[in-house]
């Protein structure tokens, strides 16, 4: 046994660790539980009958696929945007970078029912007429600082002397980016990706102020079929979503792009004398 | 005379009203392995990006076979780096490393691929041609990096310390290597480093920097042996000093009077003759290599001769070093051979030095 041996830990705080556990898995366990199970006459059986249901219901499919049409566009635009704003912000020093830095974050420190509120002042001011186009929009808007933070993260460890080199070479700035900074970026890019995804997919609050009538989203659709009842139907199909998050973010802390975040602030990037 | 390819003409830089560099001027000949010697801070990596045309510089031209060459972008100048920790593209095997340069240029791919190929094999990196960058060696990045750069055939290489991240002995097999490789191509090397025998040891010229300006350009055995300013003597190996006052100026000599009476013969700095009067706090630098340790009673004959105590002996293999407190205050450095030490710690001594080898220097300087 190469492990080092350590004290165990006192009875009170194993106890309290069994009570965190279960106030974070027990409403959990209780969901997927109860999208298999079903009660008759002679007592609960287990089943798959309620995933059947789901995959067969064509209205869930049609909020499914407006989701991912939502999370895909609004995750490609955030990430594009995102990346341009933190290279800009990267390369300085200009005016007032600071201040734009400290800005472009706004959205980590916002409760979102305020973003929402404001969101949809908004579209309301700019005579935008709601529907999945303005979800689409405010997704980008909240996902930017999420991938200007990732980005950022990754620009300020990547050594200097890289660009240098490309622009010794004969890179101008647009080789300079397709060449270097963007196949570099690439973990980052994939993580800031995923995280827009995810948060996007997830979203209910600001989805719920700005969608437009009609074309509902995979948890407005959620949130509306509640209303009428908690089936086990519905379990299912948050089981599903939870599964699907789970992998999603999963991906993205696995990636290395995500590692630079945690690590950001750590190590700043060398001077030149 | 050689004619002179590259010249550099009153750069200066400031960065924020600071100015890194005042009024550098240079001639650097084709062919020449020209270092830039200095501490750090002192402004020569600065000047190295100034001539790569990756700082632009606040005032002055640089002109290449008589051409303006500082008003074109960094692609435009047939000059390439080797920069300090390599900077090697982490994406790119080492084969597409150094064909990136070509590429951008638009070179056809089966030429881009004999070039890399022909400057693989003079690296000796051939069989590493596809192997990512981070799998390599310190000495085999620093290899892929001057490959990187010699594949476009630039008329001047920029080196920026590049072996000060190998081990000692990586980097003296890559110095031979490098010196061998500017040799065989006869190419002109720029090569700034910190490392005094590396400029030593590399260089046709060094220019010795310090804060922002040149303080001398000499081939390196006049760097050390005739060194012009206090901070170039300071600077370049190791002196014993002695502090006095000027008394006398008889031509190429001058009497320094040290805080006993005793006084000692030697070469004011050249070319600060006019700042030059008696009464005047100077410092004397002698090599230790040039003082000879004599028996207490001996004849300096002719030389300068200064009596002391011996402190300490330090035994350094092939050599001992040898700490006199001489009388008229101070401590000397002699070095002798390692048999050669007359006396133990506390014995009586006395150390001769020519007044050829004393370099008298304004103490303020530098």
């Amino acid at each position: 046994m190469n492990e080092r041996r350590r004290v165990k830990a006192p009875w009170f705080a194993r106890a309290v660790l069994i009570l965190v556990l279960l106030a974070l898995y027990g409403p959990l366990l209780v969901l997927v539980a109860g999208s298999f199970l079903e009660s008759t006459a002679t007592g609960l059986v287990v089943t798959g009958r309620w995933f059947i249901e789901v995959f067969a219901d064509t209205v869930l499919g049609g909020a499914l696929l407006n989701s991912l049409i939502v999370a895909f566009c609004s995750a490609v635009c955030a990430t594009v945007l995102g990346t341009g704003a933190a290279i800009a912000l990267h390369r300085g020093p200009f005016p007032g970078r600071q201040v734009l830095r400290g800005l472009s974050f706004v959205s980590l420190a916002l409760p979102e029912i305020v973003f929402a509120l404001a969101l949809l002042s908004w579209f309301f001011l700019l005579h935008w007429h709601l529907s999945l186009v303005t979800v689409i929009a405010a997704h980008i808007t909240f996902s930017l600082s999420y991938v200007i933070l990732t980005v950022s993260a990754r620009l300020s460890t990547m050594d200097q002397s890289l660009e240098d080199a490309a622009r010794d070479l004969g890179a101008g700035e647009w080789h300079l980016l397709r060449r270097v900074i963007l196949p570099l970026l690439k973990p980052s890019l994939i993580a800031a990706f995923l995280l827009s995804f995810l948060l996007s997919f997830d979203d209910f609050l600001i989805t719920f102020f700005v969608n437009g009538v009609g074309r509902d989203t995979l948890p407005i659709k959620l949130y509306t079929s509640m209303k009428m009842g908690l089936t086990p139907k519905l379990n299912a199909l948050a089981t599903l979503m939870w599964l699907g998050s789970a992998l999603l973010i999963i991906l993205a802390f696995r990636s290395p792009g995500f590692r630079d975040v945690l690590k950001a602030g750590e190590d700043k990037p060398g001077e030149n004398e | 005379m050689v004619p002179m390819m590259l010249e550099i003409m009153g750069i200066r830089k400031s960065f924020e009203g600071h100015a890194v560099l005042e009024e550098i001027n240079l001639r650097v000949a084709e062919g020449e392995f020209f270092s830039l010697l200095g501490p750090s801070g002192c402004g020569k990596t600065t000047l190295l990006r100034i001539l790569a045309g990756l700082e632009t510089a606040t005032a002055g031209e640089i002109r290449l076979d008589g051409r303006r060459v500082d008003q074109l972008s960094p692609q435009a100048r047939p000059f390439n780096m080797v920069f300090q920790k390599y900077a090697l593209f982490p994406h790119l095997t080492v084969k597409e490393n150094i064909a990136f340069g070509l590429k951008l240029k638009k070179v056809p791919a089966a030429e881009i691929s004999k070039r890399c190929d022909r400057v693989l094999g003079m690296v000796g990196l051939s069989a590493l041609a596809s192997r990512r960058p981070e799998t390599l060696s310190g000495g085999q990045q620093q290899r892929v990096a001057v490959a990187r750069a010699l594949v476009n055939e630039p008329k001047v290489l920029l080196l920026d310390e590049p072996l000060s991240a190998l081990d000692q002995k990586m980097r003296e097999h890559m110095q031979t290597e490098l010196r061998a490789l500017q040799k065989s191509l006869g190419l002109t090397f720029i090569y700034v480093t910190h490392d005094q025998e590396e400029a030593m040891t590399l260089s046709d010229r060094i220019g010795v920097m310090n804060r922002g300006h040149l303080e001398q350009v000499s081939a390196p055995r006049e760097i050390y042996e005739q060194p012009r300013t206090h901070f170039t003597a300071q600077f370049v190996g190791r002196m014993s000093r002695l502090r006095g006052e000027l008394v006398s100026l008889d031509g190429g000599l001058a009497r320094l009077r040290l805080d006993n009476q005793v006084e000692i013969v030697g070469r004011p700095a050249a070319g600060a003759a006019a700042e030059l009067h008696t009464g005047m706090r100077m410092e004397a630098f002698i090599r230790p290599e040039k003082i000879q340790i004599l028996e207490e009673a001996a004849n300096g004959g002719g030389r300068n001769l200064l009596p002391g105590r011996l402190s300490e002996s330090v035994f350094k293999g092939n050599q001992t070093e040898v700490h006199v407190d001489v009388d008229t205050g101070g401590s000397l450095l002699a070095l002798a051979a390692a048999t050669g030490v007359p006396c133990a710690p506390g014995g009586r001594l006395a150390l001769a030095f020519s007044p050829e080898d004393t370099f008298f220097f304004g103490e303020s300087e530098g």
